[in-house]
């Protein structure tokens, strides 16, 4: 079907429904950007657009309300656990791409049935063994358990992405005198470049909006991720909405930043973890 | 008009399309089995440590945080626990206790009302978007940019900005409503038993749209342009060419939609918990947010982890689906 070939009658329905949508989808942004540079006093009555500009609402949200600590325990998390989950998960994907060992299908199956594991689904042995094995309010508690619970989406791309290099490349190296960490360095991983930037884009948006864990495995609020910290903002103060929304436009701006600069590998990973 | 000679041609087309697809995976297939034998590094001691060494630290902690959780939650589910002591076991009892609960069986119809939200909404409006989309509308490219933008904002954040807007206190849809003149509408609209689980869908819907749009987009990628072109060049309406040839070739695509939103629709706890908590008079309650209630609030371990253990099984029973349908769709 060709947009053209629709007779105008029904094209311009539909075009005016997609306009609306359009409107839909941006509408919440706009209302909290404007709410974030109004004034508290205006807070009830703020539309589409600004009626004043306050932007000491953002530095009152990252001073006064901690979003500074959070901001970095995110930035933290997320990236400690994009190491953890991408090195050993690269590492784990080509052993199962390049080598053969018994039980190699099996513990391929084994993680691949981790996809269906949420963090909802784990909450309560984790909070439970968190006392136990001392991780409650740990430094590294977060990235070790979102790292492991990325394992399965990572693991699943890489070894498939691994099994299409030739193997003359790993002869080649090996002839070269690479031993297999140096080959896995210096020859493999750079030609992966792409897979990774797709499974890691998945993953940190994952890690960037994970809640539940983080708020029930981190009860210390000098360690809280945003998240965390945002619900924890709303139900415990006074809500000073300008002040909220400032917090909130911060937060969404890394993810933003990275959706603008990588949309299609990120939306090509996002597609194929949607799974989990 | 659509005659008997035109459809002949059109099945025609389709069959030679189709075959060419199965020959091409097929060669695919053997061409990939092919190079992962001759890709193999040999089979020595040294190898297969160096591929176990690799294995290891991925495999520990997974086995540990995964499987071991996995396993405990099972047995908690069995048990009767506090949190602390010796937990006591009472067998099927935390099933039972769940299944004659009126607030669990509520969770679980809301739960299930998402998934039909889902099952209808999403894929019917999804393919329809990815339709108008794919046929060349003037910013389809912008528009696809934006229905995804949804999906990558912390659900946290998703949920704060649409608790102000649907707010009694000069929230943002009773603004619109009193611009257009319609103030008898206004009203609380999360703190409204008929209208809380409305407000909360209207989000989750706003939030996830984006997937089944672009998956939809992939799949009529897919599908070559001469033929939808011959399917109208033989006078097929644009609503036949959509039944008679652009469905039944996302059929799979269409099922693996469908299947991904039900999965979503027994994972909501975030946005539900920050819009509402589950109330009012536990009118947006669903299944993960009463299990939160229960081990967070009355510390009833054994009901939390048999209500997760019964997510799970909904879970792994989509997921089997999904894994037979994956044998015969690649995209």
């Amino acid at each position: 079907m060709r947009w053209k070939e629709i007779p105008f009658f029904i094209r311009l329905p539909i075009f005016i429904l997609m306009l609306f949508l359009a409107f839909l989808t941006i509408a919440p942004f706009m209302y909290f950007i404007s709410l974030s540079l109004s004034k508290f006093a205006d807070t009830y009555n703020i539309f589409l657009w600004p009626t004043s500009f306050e932007i000491h609402n953002y530095v009152e949200a990252w001073n006064t309300v901690n979003l500074g600590i959070h901001y970095r325990n995110s930035l933290y998390v997320t990236f400690l656990a994009l190491v953890f989950n991408l090195s050993l998960g690269s590492l784990a994907a080509y052993a199962m791409a390049r080598y053969d060992f018994p039980l190699r299908e099996p513990i391929y199956n084994f993680f691949l049935a981790g996809l269906i594991l949420s963090s909802e689904s784990l909450l309560i042995p984790l909070f439970l063994n968190a006392k136990v094995f001392g991780i409650l309010n740990k430094w590294w508690t977060l990235p070790v358990i979102y790292a492991t619970l990325g394992l399965p989406f990572t693991i699943f791309v890489l070894r498939a992405f691994f099994e299409t290099l030739p193997s003359e490349l790993i002869d080649a190296a090996t002839v070269d005198g690479c031993n297999a960490i140096q080959t896995f360095c210096y020859v493999m991983l750079p030609l992966s470049r792409s897979a990774l930037l797709t499974v890691g884009l998945f993953q940190f948006v994952w890690f960037w909006d994970e809640f539940i864990l983080a708020i029930s495995l981190v009860t210390n609020n000098e360690l809280r991720t945003l998240t965390a910290g945002l619900a924890k903002l709303h139900g415990e103060y006074f809500i000073d909405y300008p002040v909220l929304a400032a917090a909130l436009v911060l937060t969404v701006i890394p993810v933003i930043i990275v959706y603008i600069l990588t949309q299609r590998q990120l939306i090509r990973g996002m597609t194929m973890g949607a799974m989990k | 008009m659509l005659t008997a000679d035109s459809l002949d041609h059109i099945h025609k087309i389709l069959s030679i399309y189709l075959w060419r697809v199965s020959f091409f995976d097929m060669a695919n297939l053997f061409a990939k089995l092919q190079s992962s034998k001759q890709s193999q590094t040999g089979r020595t001691w040294a190898n297969r440590l160096t591929a176990f060494g690799f294995l290891l630290p991925a495999l520990t902690i997974f086995i540990f945080f995964e499987l071991f959780s996995l396993l405990y939650n099972v047995y908690i589910g069995f048990h009767s626990w506090k949190g602390f002591g010796q937990p006591t076991f009472v067998g099927l009892a935390n099933y039972v206790d769940i299944f004659t609960d009126k607030l669990f069986r509520g969770a679980l119809a809301h739960n299930l009302i998402f998934m039909v939200i889902a099952l209808v909404f999403m894929t019917v409006f999804g393919l329809f978007l990815a339709l108008v989309l794919d046929s060349g509308m003037p910013g389809a490219g912008i528009f696809r940019g934006l229905i995804f933008l949804p999906v990558i904002i912390p659900t946290v954040v998703v949920g704060l900005v649409w608790t102000r807007i649907f707010s009694s206190q000069g929230g943002l849809l009773n603004q619109f409503l009193e611009l257009f003149n319609l103030v008898n509408l206004q009203q609380d609209w999360l703190g409204n038993p008929r209208t809380a689980l409305s407000a909360v869908l209207v989000v989750w819907v706003w939030r996830h749209l984006g997937y089944s749009v672009i998956m939809f987009g992939a799949g009529l990628l897919g599908i070559p342009d001469d033929l939808k072109d011959a399917a109208a060049l033989d006078g097929a309406s644009p609503s036949q060419t959509v039944s008679k040839i652009i469905i039944p070739l996302l059929r799979s695509v269409i099922m693996i939609v469908a299947i991904l939103y039900a999965i979503f629709a027994f994972k909501v706890f975030t946005l539900v918990f920050i819009m509402t908590g589950g109330g009012p008079y536990n009118a947006t309650e669903v299944m993960n947010t009463y299990m939160y209630d229960r081990v967070f609030r009355f510390f009833e371990m054994g009901i939390g982890s048999s209500i997760t253990n019964l997510i799970i099984l909904i879970l792994l029973s989509f997921a089997a689906i999904r894994g037979r349908l994956k044998a015969d769709v690649e995209y």
